[in-house]
């Protein structure tokens, strides 16, 4: 086996003969959108270690984690940084609901619980994002299911302080944390969906997201 | 839609595209172009399959569908509900999908409340069980909400002289079932004759609304005969309805 030389081998994965580029600056908050058209299209993540692309990507969650759960006044800064959609935030918290809730049921009904709320979560979402689109909506599909994909943090911190702490207390200490957890998440989402449908439609692209949430916390609080 | 690409060119009236400048994709101006359901309607057998087919039917505002629910939870006057004679999909469909909701949500905190203040035994929740009456619940609201309607309209299309429309026989069904939303909420204390008196209530007012909207249609295009026949099916189906809200999922 040759070894070829470091510039040919980023010749061949470029495939192009300026290999003196560094690695270009991929910065998180602002997405991809900062990086010029040339950037972008040698942009690749072959020649990088794997541990940095985790890393970038764990970055670029929490970075919309932040962006989605501390309520800002810009409502146009965080419509722009939703743009850049992705799926792998909305799966872990799903992932991560999904478990804690079935660990906190029976353990004849783990698997059924794990299943139900599975996909009431992804069913749900695409529901809601279907209903903004029939309203007349020009948020894409997938970046409605991202936005409410990341809106069920508070729930899933939710369900994971009712699984560890809240076992043996009183209902209505739970019904409490739930609710406050229900009120943040939906405040949080409402903000983005009220924004993509005409104004006089808010309430009707907001009503499913509220019906969405509620029947979640009704899961958790059984 | 789907993907939500950045828009790179634009198309003037006659249809000739130019190249976005760089400011125009930077702020791209959401909301002020023309919205869907302006434009012109998808052609062809794939139609069905495209949302700007069905955009046509979800084009109302949120003072007008509150405003048509409560007209709908009390229909003691005379005027009509959908003002220029163009029905809505998203009242129904919304009430169908929040009427199940509740009356899931609702029919188990029932059994809570019944275990704990008169057998005194802590609630076992099966899931399996659940599961069963929730899959019930979904079948029997869906018969509700998209197949009676769909034996109206065809009744009137076969045995009668034209009909008001498939479409607006399911706006109408749906719109009457708002009035159940608050009816479960109050179903949830275990006082048996509160119970039998909210569904009585509940389903003669569901009724009258449908017989108010629904009978100038059916005096225009059927018999005497077939309008009676409607009346009594509708009657019997209500009532079937209560019941099964009161002893399955209220017990």
């Amino acid at each position: 086996m040759t070894d070829y030389p470091k510039e040919l081998d980023q010749k061949i994965v470029l495939g192009n003969t300026n290999t003196g580029r560094s690695n270009p600056s991929y910065d998180p908050e602002k997405g991809r959108e900062s990086l010029a058209k040339e950037e972008q299209e040698k942009f690749d993540t072959l020649t990088e270690p794997v541990c940095e692309t985790i890393k970038r990507d764990l970055l670029m969650i929490w970075v919309k984690l932040t962006y989605v759960m501390v309520p800002r006044t810009m409502i146009k800064e965080k419509a722009k940084q939703l743009r850049d959609w992705d799926l792998w935030g909305p799966l872990v918290l799903c992932l991560l609901l999904s478990l804690c809730l079935s660990f906190s049921a029976n353990t004849d009904d783990g698997t059924l619980v794990f299943q139900i709320v599975f996909i009431i979560v992804w069913a749900g979402a695409a529901i809601v994002a279907i209903n903004g689109q029939l309203l007349g909506g020009n948020i894409s599909f997938f970046q409605s299911v991202c936005v409410l994909g990341y809106c069920l943090f508070p729930l899933t911190v939710a369900a994971f302080v009712n699984m560890m702490f809240l076992q043996f207390v009183y209902f209505f200490i739970r019904v409490i944390v739930v609710g406050v957890a229900f009120i943040w998440s939906s405040y949080s989402s409402v903000g983005f969906i009220a924004e993509m449908v005409v104004p006089e439609k808010k309430g009707l692209a907001a009503f499913p997201v509220f019906l969405f949430y509620l029947f979640l916390s009704w899961f958790i609080l059984l | 839609m789907l993907f939500g690409k950045k828009k790179t060119h634009k198309k003037d009236k006659t249809g000739k595209k130019t190249l976005l400048t760089d400011e125009e994709q930077a702020n791209p101006s959401d909301g002020l172009q023309q919205p869907d359901y302006e434009k012109p309607r998808p052609r062809g057998i794939t139609r069905f399959c495209k949302v700007r087919y069905y955009q046509k039917f979800f084009n109302v505002s949120t003072k007008e569908v509150v405003r048509r629910v409560l007209l709908a939870m009390m229909p003691f006057n005379t005027t009509p509900i959908f003002p220029n004679g163009k029905p809505d999909l998203y009242g129904p469909l919304w009430i169908y999908i929040c009427l199940s909701i509740c009356i899931v949500i609702c029919g188990h905190f029932s059994n809570v409340m019944d275990f704990e203040f008169i057998d005194n035994h802590p609630p076992k929740l099966q899931y399996e069980a659940q599961m069963r009456k929730i899959t019930k619940l979904w079948f029997m609201t869906s018969f509700y909400f998209f197949v009676v309607p769909l034996i109206i309209h065809g009744i009137c299309f076969f045995f009668g002289s034209g009909s008001p429309g498939y479409q607006r026989t399911l706006a109408i069904y749906g719109y009457s079932f708002a009035i159940f939303i608050p009816a479960t909420v109050i179903l949830v204390p275990p006082i048996e004759y509160l119970r039998y008196a909210t569904l009585g209530v509940a389903g003669f007012i569901s009724l009258l609304f449908i017989s108010k909207e629904l009978m100038d249609a059916g005096k225009k295009y059927l018999e005497q005969k077939w309008v009676t026949a409607i009346a009594i099916m509708c009657a019997i189906l209500h009532i079937i309805f209560c019941l099964m809200l009161k002893f399955y999922y209220f017990d």
